[in-house]
């Protein structure tokens, strides 16, 4: 993809034929839709006696929009994931030369993809693209300009075309090689109707978790995967120092995260330090090293607005970085406090506090009160309120960030809540308290634990099942919350599962699991039919 | 003779002899054997001590008994007596049981390796560390302890 201008300096767009298109959905699924500004395109089509059409936009019909709602400049517009109101029909590829067209949606290179819902009520979206490469999905030569632009003598002329579809869709359309213009809106009627049919189903219990994808090429174990929380990619990593990493990593890569803006994605390594890729389309460069630690770093992990990082180690410490501009990273605090090994370190959703769990069966919370920079332990989770009875491996927080859940060697799951609100409005630290434990439901230690944006828990554990869990709703106003298994998929790998993660994407639960056995498989949960 | 050992003088005990395996009941060729406690024993009775010339079976540190498997389950547990309390090498014989166990089983397995109760001073957080699987590879990722370990379950792979 690249800028390029036209005579009459305007920029636009060159989108190659795979230019990071997915292979098996032509969706186009690199280019954050704030990159994609304005699209117009040509029609052809074959009628029905076989003779090629070929009909240009009309654009008095079809100019629409005259000013976007939410301009694509807008950093709002990057996570933005919108209903297509109308998609028309259209033909995809061919050319001036007769060849083979398709019919949009037959087309074998568009596709609709989904993502999760935005918070803005409209949002037009229109999608540059200028022109297709030369290499159509169809066939390969042809002219340049496939898609039919109409040269004015000063440079190109762009149409806009609202595009219609029979179906409601939520997401974006992308074509390779063509263009549409799209309007969109936050569809919240069916978001209410669908959130009520989800509560329904989960209640309904006939609910399955169908492997939908198995992802092999590691050769050793794999430790942990990682959504990237704005595009479709998941980031795995594993005992087999893949060539990238090998040349940064001297040792396994134990964990990997990505920042909130999807364009960073940070691995912690067994050989003491932890670094920094940034996704340059087609690889990962290393941009930055943090070092510091005295052995093996455990975990790291982001916070919401990626100005600060944190790691864990069995040196029994945390270390919180500071995300300075220019690639630039700098130790805040040295966070000690762990008698042993920390195992995780994960940052609070809304606030910025930090939580830490251990191999010493606690789970530390730390707060800069004055927000100086100046993190302490503001609490201490331990067997004498509640907690846990050996190694703590992992922690989760709900979407709303008033709960959290934690996992452990001693075969439990707990969950824990706090009352946020306090620590939002500045009133000062609010404490965890426990409020539920399940235990019973896994046989041996319980490495990894999720908490979906729509309140599912996953576990992950050394017995090979995937368990899901949800609130059971029944108010016990003595002892509080609690959950029920909604379902355990028993031998889900064939070795110890290291991690599940749900993916962001509201639309499809879809959720990832990362096993000893070296595989990495995708789990949809859906009702059967 | 090295000195400074964990133990200069240890009891060495006459190796069990070897029981020859003969099933005449079973002539299907294709059937499967569950693995038993003597298979996994015979994986691992002939590793090495880390001080000694003799294996953990003369040392007593493992008999057949210290082996309790479910094979439908995929379980096994190794229980090992070190020859002292207060044996600082306890964590090589543990590290060496179980990659010796993780190279001879098939993946199904899950391995439990402890101490005897009561036979160690610091019975509880040994037996944390040979479980904790992370802790377990970042140790055979450290060079040194990998050859330790290799010198003892080389005699064992003969």
């Amino acid at each position: 993809m690249r800028r390029c201008s036209s005579g009459d300096n305007t920029e636009f767009l060159k989108i190659e034929f795979d230019d990071s298109v997915h292979k098996h959905s032509g969706v186009l699924y690199r280019v954050p839709l704030g990159n994609i500004n304005r699209v117009g395109f040509k029609n052809h089509r074959v009628d029905s006696s076989g003779i090629l059409i070929q009909e240009l936009v009309d654009r008095r019909h079809r100019f629409v929009v005259v000013k976007p709602v939410l301009s694509t400049n807008n950093p709002k517009a990057q996570d933005t994931v919108v209903v297509v109101e109308k998609l028309e029909p259209l033909c995809a590829g061919g050319g001036w030369d007769a060849g083979d067209y398709s019919n949009f949606p037959d087309a074998p290179d568009a596709a609709v993809a989904r993502h999760a819902p935005a918070a803005f009520d409209e949002v037009f979206v229109a999608l540059w693209v200028v022109e297709a490469a030369d290499e159509r999905p169809n066939h390969g030569g042809g002219s340049v300009d496939s898609l039919g632009y109409e040269r004015s003598a000063s440079g190109w002329v762009r149409f806009e075309l609202v595009v219609s579809i029979d179906n409601w869709f939520e997401g974006f359309v992308l074509l390779v090689g063509l263009s549409v213009i799209v309007r969109f809106r936050r569809d919240r009627e069916r978001e209410r109707e669908r959130d009520e049919g989800r509560r329904m189903d989960l209640m309904e219990k006939n609910l399955e978790l169908i492997e939908v994808q198995k992802l092999e090429g590691h050769t050793d174990r794999v430790w942990n995967a990682a959504w990237n929380p704005v595009s479709p990619i998941l980031a795995s990593c594993s005992g087999d120092n893949s060539t990238v990493l090998e040349e940064t990593h001297t040792r396994t890569v134990r964990s990997c995260s990505w920042s909130p803006s999807g364009k960073l994605l940070a691995t912690a390594s067994f050989d003491g330090t932890t670094a920094i890729w940034e996704d340059l389309g087609d690889e990962f460069e290393c941009i930055s090293t943090l070092e510091g630690h005295e052995n093996e770093v455990k975990s790291v992990s982001w916070n919401a607005s990626g100005s600060y990082l944190a790691t864990c180690s069995r040196d029994k410490s945390v270390w919180i970085w500071e995300v300075l501009g220019g690639n630039e990273y700098d130790c805040a605090s040295v966070l000690n406090g762990h008698t042993q090994d920390v195992k995780m370190v994960l940052w609070h959703p809304t606030l910025d506090v930090l939580f830490s769990c251990s191999y010493d069966n606690t789970i530390k919370v730390w707060w800069s009160e004055d927000d100086d920079g100046d993190y302490q332990c503001v609490q201490t989770l331990d067997e004498s309120t509640n907690g846990h009875s050996s190694t703590v491996w992992a922690i989760s927080f709900n979407a709303a960030g008033d709960k959290m859940v934690t996992c452990s060697d001693d075969l439990t799951l707990k969950i824990w809540g706090a009352d946020i609100s306090m620590m939002h409005s500045g009133e000062g630290y609010a404490p965890w308290t426990h409020l539920c434990t399940l235990s019973g439901y896994h046989d041996r230690t319980i490495f990894s634990t999720h908490w979906s944006s729509d309140d599912i828990i996953a576990s992950g554990a050394g017995d090979d099942a995937i368990g899901l869990f949800v609130d059971s709703k029944q108010h016990d106003p003595v002892n509080g919350p609690s959950y029920n298994l909604l379902l355990k998929k028993e031998k889900a790998h064939e070795m110890d599962i290291n991690s599940v993660q749900w993916s962001p994407s509201k639309e499809s639960r879809l959720l990832a699991s990362a096993s000893d056995d070296g595989m990495v498989k995708i789990w949809q949960l859906e009702t059967t039919p | 003779m090295v000195s400074g050992l964990i133990n200069e003088n240890p009891t060495v005990y006459e190796r069990k002899e070897r029981r020859v395996r003969t099933d005449s009941t079973n002539t299907d060729e294709f059937s499967v054997e569950p693995i038993d406690q003597l298979e996994i024993f015979d994986h691992i009775r002939d590793i090495r001590d880390p001080e000694h010339p003799y294996s953990l079976e003369q040392l007593k540190v493992l008999t057949e008994d210290s082996v309790e498997v479910d094979d439908h389950k995929s379980y096994v547990r190794v229980t090992f007596t070190p020859t002292v309390e207060h044996c600082s090498m306890a964590t090589i014989i543990g590290l060496s049981v179980r990659v010796k166990l993780m190279r001879s089983l098939p993946p199904r397995y899950k391995i439990d390796i402890r101490v005897a109760p009561g036979s160690h001073a610091t019975e509880a957080a040994l037996n944390k560390q040979l479980n904790d699987k992370e802790r377990v590879a970042a140790a055979l990722e450290n060079p040194n302890l990998v050859e330790m370990v290799d010198e003892c379950l080389s005699p064992s792979f003969e």
